[in-house]
Parts: C-alpha cells; sequence; structure tokens
C-alpha cells in the first residue's frame, strides 16, 4: 500500500513537470503537454481507431507468441532431457541464438513477403528463444531425488516427465515467458514500423510522418499499457498454476 | 543355494535360530561410482523373511548406495544382488522405499503422493483412492489428504513418506534413514509407530541408521559397516523381547547392546570428525 501511494506521488511530480517543461518549451509539436496527450489517447481510443489497431497489432502479436510457445516448450524439454536431441537440435538452436532478430526482418520480408506471414513469423522466432532456453534450464534442475521416486515406485519415463518434470519446470517456463512477452512486443513494434499497412506501429508512423506528436504518444503509452498487461496477465497465470510454491510464500 | 552363502555370509541364523531360504542375498557385492569413488566392496549379506534389519555405519560408507541397489535404481559393478531368487531385480512392487527427506512430490497433495507406487500397480483411481485413505487413517494423518507437502511438519511429511511405502503392502521395506531428519521427540515417536506398523506384518525391513539407539530399539540383527569401501563387519543380534515399547529403552540388555555397539563404531566416529573426544553417547550423528 505504501509502494503505492509512494509510486503515485513520484507520478504526479513527474506528470506536473513535464506540463511546467511542456509550457515553458512551448513548442507542441515536438513535446506537447501530458494532458493534450491524455486528450490525444482518449479521442483515438473513442473514435476507436487506436483499438482498431491495437486489435490487428494484438492478433499478430498473441499469434507469434503462441506459436513460439509451442515450439520452444517442447523443444526445451527433449533437449534438455535426451543428450541426443542436446547434441543435434539444441546446438543448431545455440547457433542460431546469437543472432539479432531484429537483423532477420528483411530476410523474413524477402521470404514470407509483406503479408501476416513474416510479421508472424519473426514475433515468434524472436521470442522462441527465452521461452526454450529456460524450459530447458527447468528441466536440468530437476532434483534427481523426485526421479528416484518416480523410478523406486516403477513409473517409467513418461510419468517422470509428466509428474516430475513438467511441474518442477514451470518456475522457469514462467520466467521464460514473461520475458518472451517483452520480446514480443519489441518484434511487434519493429515489423509494424517496417512495411506494414495497419496495427498500432503503423498508427505510430504515421502519426510521426504527420508531425502528430499527441498521438504518437498515444501510440506509445498502449504500447506500454500492453507490455504491462502482459505481465500481469503471466503473473496471474503463474501464481494460479504453481500453487504449491506460492502458499510457501504466502504463509511466510 | 542354503549351502553358497552359508560360506560368505557371517551369520544367517533367522530370530529363531532356524536357518531359512533368505528373501534378501547380497554376494560379495561391489560398486564403484562413474568418477571411480569405491563405495562397496566385498559385501555380503542374508536376510530372512520377516527380519527387522539395520545397516548401522558411518557416513558416506555406501549405506544409502546399498539400499539403492536392493532397490533396483543402481546396478552393481560386481557382485549380486537376490531378492526373493530373483538377480538384480529392476524396481518393483515387492519393495517399498522410504527416503530419508520423505521425497514427496511437493507440486501433489497427500493423497496423490501415497498413491504413486499404487497406480503403477495398475489400480483404478478409485481402488487407490481406497487405499490411500486406508493408509491415512492408520498413520493419523486423517483430513490430510488434500493438503500440499509445504502445509504439513516434517513429522507428518515423513508419515506421509511412510504409508506410500506401506500402501503397496510390499513385502520387502527399504528405509534409507527415515527419521533422521526430525527432531529427537518427533523421531522417538515415528519409531514407536513404526514399530507398532511392522510387528506382525510379516515384512521384512531393511533400515539404515546412524543412530544407535535407533538401531537397537528397532532392529532385530544389526549389521555393522566398515568405512568406505563399505561392506558388514559385524553383525549384532538384538535379543530384547517383542513386542517393544517405550520401557524396552530402560532395561540392562538395552544398554549393554548400546555400550556395545558404541565402542565397535566408536574408532570410526572419531575418524570421521577428525579426532578423539573425550566422553561417551549413545548415538553417531
Ligand atoms: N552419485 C554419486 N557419484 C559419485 N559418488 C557418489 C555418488 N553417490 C554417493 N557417492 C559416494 O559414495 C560414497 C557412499 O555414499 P552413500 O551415500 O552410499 O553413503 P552413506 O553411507 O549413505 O552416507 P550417509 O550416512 O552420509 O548418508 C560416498 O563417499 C559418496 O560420496
Ligand atoms: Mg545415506
Amino acid at each position: 500500500m505504501r509502494r503505492v501511494r509512494r509510486t503515485l506521488i513520484t507520478l504526479t511530480v513527474l506528470f506536473a513537470l513535464w506540463q511546467l517543461a511542456a509550457v515553458l518549451y512551448d513548442k507542441a509539436y515536438i513535446l506537447p503537454t501530458p494532458v493534450a496527450v491524455f486528450a490525444a489517447l482518449v479521442s483515438n481510443l473513442a473514435e476507436g481507431k487506436l483499438l482498431a489497431q491495437l486489435q490487428i497489432s494484438l492478433g499478430r502479436a498473441l499469434a507469434g507468441y503462441l506459436l513460439a510457445i509451442v515450439l520452444a516448450i517442447p523443444a526445451g524439454v527433449i533437449t534438455g532431457w535426451w543428450k541426443l536431441a542436446n547434441d543435434t537440435l539444441g546446438s543448431v538452436l545455440e547457433l542460431l541464438r546469437p543472432v539479432p532478430a531484429l537483423a532477420l526482418i528483411p530476410l523474413a520480408i524477402v521470404w514470407l513477403g509483406f503479408g501476416e506471414a513474416s510479421k508472424v513469423a519473426m514475433i515468434a522466432y524472436a521470442s522462441f528463444f527465452s521461452v526454450y532456453v529456460n524450459t530447458q534450464a527447468g528441466v536440468r534442475n530437476v532434483d534427481p531425488l523426485h526421479i528416484q521416486v518416480m523410478r523406486v515406485y516403477g513409473r517409467g519415463t513418461w510419468d517422470v516427465l509428466t509428474k516430475v518434470v513438467l511441474y518442477s519446470m514451470l518456475p522457469y517456463v514462467f520466467t521464460g515467458l514473461r520475458y518472451s512477452a517483452a520480446v514480443a512486443l519489441i518484434l511487434l513494434v519493429a515489423v509494424e514500423l517496417v512495411g506494414s499497412q495497419n496495427g498500432l506501429g503503423f498508427f505510430l508512423f504515421q502519426s510521426q510522418a504527420f508531425l502528430q506528436v499527441p498521438d504518437v504518444f498515444s501510440a506509445i503509452l498502449v504500447f506500454g499499457a500492453m507490455g504491462f498487461a502482459a505481465n500481469l496477465i503471466l503473473l496471474a497465470f503463474e501464481r494460479r498454476m504453481i500453487r504449491w510454491r506460492q502458499e510457501v510464500g504466502s504463509d511466510a | 543355494m542354503t549351502g553358497e552363502f552359508q560360506g560368505t555370509t557371517p551369520s544367517v541364523m533367522t530370530p529363531g535360530g532356524a536357518m531359512g531360504q533368505p528373501i534378501v542375498e547380497i554376494d560379495n557385492l561391489a560398486l564403484t561410482y562413474p568418477g571411480g569413488v569405491s563405495a562397496l566392496q566385498g559385501c555380503s549379506l542374508a536376510v530372512q523373511p520377516g527380519e527387522f534389519i539395520i545397516l548401522l555405519g558411518p557416513s558416506g560408507c555406501g549405506k544409502s548406495t546399498l539400499l539403492q541397489i536392493l532397490s533396483g535404481l543402481l546396478r552393481p559393478t560386481a557382485g549380486e544382488v537376490r531378492v526373493a531368487g530373483r538377480v538384480n531385480p529392476p524396481p518393483g512392487k515387492d519393495r517399498g522405499f522410504v527416503f530419508q527427506h520423505a521425497g514427496l512430490l511437493p507440486w501433489f497433495d497427500v493423497y496423490t503422493n501415497i498413491e504413486i507406487g499404487l497406480r503403477a500397480k495398475g489400480l483404478s483411481k478409485r481402488e487407490a483412492r481406497e487405499i490411500s485413505e486406508r493408509q491415512i487413517r492408520l498413520m493419523g494423518l486423517d483430513g490430510f489428504g488434500t493438503k500440499f507437502p509445504h502445509q504439513l511438519s516434517g513429522g507428518m511429511q515423513q508419515r506421509v513418506g511412510v504409508a506410500r511405502a506401506f500402501a503397496i503392502d510390499p513385502p520387502i521395506l527399504l528405509m534409507d534413514e527415515p527419521f533422521g531428519a526430525l527432531d529427537a521427540q518427533t523421531r522417538v515417536l515415528l519409531q514407536e509407530e513404526m514399530i507398532r506398523l511392522w510387528e506382525g506384518s510379516g515384512k521384512t525391513v531393511i533400515f539404515v541408521t546412524h543412530s544407535i539407539e535407533e538401531a537397537i530399539f528397532l532392529g532385530d540383527r544389526i549389521f555393522v559397516m566398515t568405512s568406505r569401501p563399505g561392506r558388514i563387519r559385524e553383525v549384532v543380534d538384538v535379543n530384547l523381547p517383542r513386542p517393544r515399547s517405550e520401557k524396552t529403552r530402560y532395561t540392562p540388555e538395552y544398554l549393554a547392546l548400546d555400550a556395545k555397539l558404541w565402542a565397535m563404531i566408536r574408532g570410526d566416529a572419531e575418524r570421521a570428525i577428525g579426532g578423539g573426544t573425550p566422553g561417551s553417547g549413545g548415538a553417531v550423528e
């Protein structure tokens, strides 16, 4: 509660300073006042313009992100558990990982065109690695005692994977999921700034071209809100799914 | 078969004194870990059905290793283990295992933890639940079936670990310092519960401990091991009458055994802490 109050006070002070600076500077096309930004945000939302773009962007981000998860978790489990998979698939992925995803956007456009495919593919590609790496780390950090318990009671590899590994890796997976959500957002902006005909990033690009700086700010705020919401949703999900650990914390 | 192991094992007498067919037999067993650590060397013993056997030995002498070989988790490097006539059997429902730190899966409730071995036996969910329900009652865990391990005290967690082993109703129980991590009072209470559960059950128990008191209170025979690489150094018969109870601990026979065992392993204990200390005690921790 105290933290919320302090945060609010800090924000109020910052906005007041911003307002003061903008008024003194007096060049609204470079630095609009926060009041003007807020007004632009409200009117853009009310007109439905922003929401329509947001919907398109959310669709892309989610499609890419979910695709990444669906591929990264199994890949992390397989390479984390079987050495053969790690020496083959794992090695290839390790070689791809250091390449900055943004550098691949031109290639994605050449291969997949300017449509949705290249955008979703880029978001998926970039979001893949953090989920993959964290899942793999989770699998490798399984307590050997828990595996022994399963084996000594006659359970096979499938049961070890589904009843032990799957659970014990979850905290790691969620760390990866949250990190990847941020990466997905970065890629979303990037692919929409580079040759897109719609979406929030396109709106941002256009607003800048027409020197509508309050609109630029409103798009930035919406992107920020997306990232904030994604993190909150994932944290809530994590708390829900990892009940056995969460209660340890809340007891203390 | 009987003639064979007579030569290699120090004592194969049942509590009654009769010679029988051992249910667990270890012949000249050796285990060297991949890194080159020789944990067991020339280890032999034979256990009669229904015996409560104690493995007592200094830390790191290979007790857990031996139990893991018996459970089928580890394969010996040399020699063999025979369980009910089967050579080096894989893990199976004929052996229950109790781990030192309970070894519960933190993401499963008490029911599911107890049922881990039952589902492997091919029982239906309902049949398994009936058995775990009964185990919960036997262990005094009523009402805790849907609780998670972190919501239980250490003693209760270990009761769940014991319940999980008893649930599959195995003829053989392997217990690796099951009460070692508990406080002294809880430990004594669980020992008494263990006695109550085991006496009359006909189960064969192989129980690892560091504690001389625990060894005498629970065991029929105490197998004292050498330090690493471990093998059986001596077998001490515990001729205390059953059923045993708290009073057992104050009988002269009990105290004499305590002194005898302590004298036997004192050297190892002193070496383990790096020198001699005056005074005496009942347990090597
Ligand atoms: N997985 C392993 N790899 C290599 N060495 C091991 C492994 N497990 C145990 N050891 C070594 O083998 C020896 C015997 O270990 P073990 O755990 O069987 O001893 P213990 O008698 O159970 O000891 P404690 O009383 O402390 O539990 C020790 O020296 C230990 O360091
Ligand atoms: Mg041990």
